[in-house]
């Protein structure tokens, strides 16, 4: 394959393009579904194409196919110099880049030091039983159930890329995913419900240990679902808070990342832009991104290349609540005088790369829960997610899927789903205190939206953080 | 292969795999799903230019296969391509996958039985004959009338959709449809900024029979921004009457009914409407239909993903519950008919860029709130209010990040003014806005006359609704 996109790569050169990227995705994705007693679809994706992006006096033209062909890579190649070259009159920003030295992977790179058994080595059978133990533990643990899913998910393969930097890029993508969802009912007769997770890139040993059984994960789920029968809603207003380290994590993502992606920043649409070097935090605030951070300790997913070819690294965006960095593409990289971040990132073949994530995360600081429950004193400590949302405005929301009202640092009931909001350069001069335990979250289920490109596998996290004031929506 | 062949090529195509299938088992069901689609897209922001093309194309196939005790094992793959030679491979891993299988769908009873096709939406010649660089002119117009309105106005950003194609289903109990669509789809979103204050706004506009005038769509949608710029925050808690816009009432609708009206989610035992038919669920002004068969909408086909032909359905008349939606599976287990509404747009609010790969479930087609009967538009809906409300205009962030099952929500509105005594005060920074879906539905106090198309699948009047939790 790796021949017929570098003859890609040379067409495009010969046509005209000041230079190609050429990449081919072959992913397999597999999911098992069990709701209640009842075996969903057994699923088998197979997702492989070619993508060919052509670069022409600024404009970018992208085109792809789903055949291996060399004349179809061919023709898309062609559509590709057309589409860039027809447009560029348009072209008022432009986003060129400088070629850099060859990157080579070598034989297909993969996360072995993360996965002793991959789940391709994994018959069916053991996965259907990971899921049945899953919902058999939620039924044992559950009470008032109206509806106990497990599923889980896979996602691997091969990504292959080369471009007119003479790099060739060989790597595989791994992210699998255990869930349990336990939808109880109340005496009231409303619906209430528990959720818990574990994904990432690992391999399926992560679900022989003691933290990521499928036990631990049916049993959490449903205690989870259990505690919010009597769960009250949130009040709704301006309270001190105290974030989990999972919504910590969409806070990173939701709230600051996608706000430094650089591409936003590029046209001046993010609050970000011209902000280098302000300090836009407290001295608690710390947010990474990184392809590559520490997965065997930490979580998360490991993206040791993007797809433009740039090597995946750690960048630091915010240290100490000082803007350092935002995340890049090579073209925003080059006009905002930076170093590409290894955040290129696109959806399927079917997409061209735009500035993505990787794993987002605050970083840790010196608290113990007890200590950063009693900084909190009188608020609400939010727990998990269900994600969130920003705008260009800084404007955001995530959702916690539960909590607790909090008392003099004593936690005194549960409370249901609630959103949190503000504005993120307000939010980040609210951070009081961050504790010591870092997660990082990932998976195959959900993921990122930007633009029309939705679900991208991310992961996110941090831990957990006081703030001295957020809006809660609840009851007035 | 072109617009006017497809559906007959890839009927062959479909025609030639179940033969393919039945040799390999004659007495398995399959079903195969064939997709099709050109896609072009042109985005221009601030000056940034990138322009995407090519077809997506892909297939998938599902097994059913009775055991001894007459129970199905049901698999489902699907790959990239829609080429015979990929197809007659992924029927064959279809089938391998089912042979292995150990565990039994219970529930599953026979795919989908043929019936007689409905009509397909408009068609398009002249979207057709377009080309991505010939977008390039319309965009450049959208932005310069965005730009001339305000020099507050700093980011212009188009996107132009173009899609032409269809899809084809069938299956060993004789269906065999297929449905094609040409659609054009604009969005714009635009920001404004004074000194430290910003504020954006997206708006989208679509056709599937030509590129629609879009002249005034950028000074509209620019006139708009300028106008929130200068939000206050109020620093209070309050219960207001909300007047939800066309796009934010759409996803109101969307958020909740769109999704508790899912047989799937009746049936699984998470619909909190599951035992209300014949209940009074909302005001009694409140009508609302599922309307499959709708010429201008996307989504309105000849026959829906498993080949069911697609139709009207009223689901909530004079506020009280009438049916849901089902696809063949689910009206099975629940002893109904199906209603046309199987899907493979995915579980997720805006529809998955790889259908193919999507398992069948069961989703709207395009929902329809009947206007109210004094016709009224926004100007009158805010006039006549009396004391304080709310009014919220476009997406309220994190509506769709809501549960089916609990109903309760909790957005935060950007666009959003302060209404006193009939007339707009001021724009906010933004409202926090929280309840429950069906207590909000009971609420409804107004319902203009305005309908609008909206990209949420919805096509609504503006709502007034009472009695929620807010935070400005």
């Amino acid at each position: 394959m790796i021949d017929k996109l570098q003859n890609a790569v040379s067409l495009g050169e010969e046509l005209g393009a000041s230079f190609v990227e050429a990449r081919k995705d072959h992913l397999i994705l597999r999911t098992l579904e069990r709701m209640n007693d009842v075996w969903k679809d057994i699923v088998i994706r197979t997702r492989s194409g070619v993508g060919i992006t052509c670069y022409y006096k600024g404009a970018s033209g992208y085109a792809f196919t789903a055949s291996n062909d060399q004349n179809d890579i061919q023709d898309a190649t062609k559509q590709a110099y057309k589409l860039a070259k027809a447009t560029a009159p348009a072209v008022k920003l432009k986003l060129d880049f400088d070629s850099f030295p060859p990157v080579k992977s070598g034989k297909t790179k993969k996360a072995d030091f993360l996965i002793k058994k991959h789940p391709s080595s994994q018959d069916l059978d053991s996965k259907i039983d990971l899921v049945n133990r899953v919902v058999d533990q939620a039924r044992e643990y559950g009470k008032n159930i109206s509806n106990i899913k497990g599923r889980y998910g896979e996602l691997y393969g091969q990504k292959i890329l080369t471009n007119s930097d003479q790099s060739i890029i060989d790597w595989e993508f791994e992210v699998i995913d255990l869930t349990c969802t336990v939808t109880s009912k109340t005496e009231e007769g409303n619906l209430v419900y528990g959720f818990s997770h574990f994904g990432g890139t690992r391999g399926f040993e992560i679900f022989n240990t003691s933290e990521y059984s499928p036990e631990v994960i049916g049993k959490r789920a449903a205690n989870n679902a259990k505690e919010q029968l009597d769960a009250k809603a949130c009040p709704a207003g301006r309270f001190r808070g105290l974030t989990e380290n999972n919504l910590t994590g969409v806070l990173a993502h939701e709230s600051f990342g996608h706000l430094s992606e650089a591409d936003f920043v590029a046209m001046g649409a993010s609050p970000l832009t011209n902000k280098i070097g302000e300090q836009l935090g407290t001295e608690c605030v710390t947010i990474i991104d990184s392809g590559v951070p520490d997965i065997k300790q930490y979580g998360g997913l490991w993206v040791p290349y993007d797809d433009q070819g740039i090597q995946g690294n750690e960048t630091i965006i915010v240290e100490k609540g000082i803007l350092k960095h935002y995340l890049h593409n090579r073209g925003t990289a080059n006009y905002l005088n930076q170093e590409p971040t290894g955040n290129s990132r696109a959806l399927h073949f079917g997409f061209y790369p735009i500035p993505r994530m990787t794993n987002t995360y605050f970083l840790p600081g010196d608290l113990t829960e007890e200590e950063a429950l009693e900084l909190l004193g009188t608020g609400v400590y939010a727990i998990q997610t269900s994600g969130g949302q920003v705008r260009g405005d800084g404007n955001f929301v995530f959702k916690a899927k539960r909590g607790y009202w909090v008392d003099k640092g004593e936690k005194q009931y549960p409370l249901r789903e609630v959103s949190l909001s503000g504005n993120i350069l307000d939010l980040l001069s609210k951070v009081e205190g961050a504790t010591k335990d870092l997660e990082l979250v990932s998976g195959y289920f959900g993921g990122c939206g930007k633009s029309d490109q939705y679900p991208l596998p991310v992961g996110d996290g941090g831990p957990k953080l006081v703030f001295s004031e957020v809006t809660f929506g609840g009851k007035a | 292969m072109e617009l006017e062949n497809l559906k007959s090529e890839l009927k062959s195509q479909l025609d030639t795999g179940l033969k393919f299938a039945r040799s390999l088992d004659s007495e398995a069901q399959f079903e195969i799903f064939l997709y099709f689609m050109n896609r072009s897209n042109l985005k221009i922001l601030e000056g940034i230019v990138e322009a995407n093309d090519g077809i997506i194309s892909g297939n998938a196939v599902k097994v059913a296969k009775k055991t001894s005790d007459n129970k199905f094992r049901v698999s489902f793959t699907s790959s990239s391509g829609s080429d015979l030679e990929r197809i007659k491979k992924n029927i064959q891993e279809c089938y391998s996958t089912n042979r292995s299988l150990t565990v039994e769908n219970k529930r599953f009873q026979s795919f989908c039985y043929p019936k007689n096709e409905g009509k397909e939406g408009i068609l398009s010649d002249e979207l057709l004959a377009i080309t991505p660089s010939d977008l390039v002119p319309c965009s450049q117009l959208i932005i310069n009338e965005a730009k001339a309105i305000d020099e507050r106005i700093k980011t212009v950003g188009t996107s132009m959709i173009l899609e032409t194609g269809g899809f084809a289903i069938g299956n060993t109990n004789g269906v065999l449809g297929a449905s094609r669509l040409t659609e054009f789809t604009c969005d714009i979103k635009i920001q404004a900024m004074e000194g430290n204050d910003r504020k954006d706004t997206y708006k989208s506009v679509h056709s599937r029979k030509k590129i629609p005038e879009l002249e005034g769509f950028g000074a509209e949608t620019g006139r708009h921004t300028i106008q929130l710029l200068g939000g206050k925050r109020l620093n209070e808690t309050m219960f207001i009457p909300t007047i939800w816009d066309n796009e934010a009432a759409a996803c109101y609708i969307r958020a909740s009914l769109g999704q508790s009206s899912s047989g799937l989610y009746v049936v699984e035992g998470l619909s909190p409407l599951a035992d209300k038919i014949g209940d009074r669920i909302a005001n009694p002004a409140f009508t609302l239909i599922d309307d499959g068969q709708l010429p201008t909408a996307s989504t309105t086909h000849s026959c829906d993903a498993e080949g069911y032909p697609q139709g009207t359905h009223i689901f909530v008349e004079n506020g009280v519950l009438k049916t849901f939606l089902f696809n063949s599976y689910y009206s099975a287990i629940f002893g109904t008919d199906p209603t046309g509404n199987c899907s493979r747009r995915g579980a997720g609010i805006f529809p998955s860029s790889l259908p193919y790969e999507q398992v069948p479930s069961i989703d709207i087609s395009t929902l329809r709130v009947k206007p109210g009967s004094k016709n009224k538009n926004e100007d009158d809906l805010i006039s006549d209010i009396d004391g304080r409300a709310l009014y919220v205009c476009s997406m309220p962030m994190g509506i769709f990040h809501s549960q089916v099952s609990t109903g309760e929500f909790s957005a935060v509105a950007s666009e959003v003014f302060l209404v006193e005594n009939g007339e707009i005060i001021t724009p906010l920074k933004s409202a926090s806005i929280a309840g429950n879906f069906y207590t909000g539905l009971q609420k409804i106090i107004e319902i203009g006359g305005n309908v609008q198309w909206t990209p949420f699948g919805v096509e609504t009047p503006s709502l007034i609704i009472d009695g929620l939790s807010i935070v400005v």
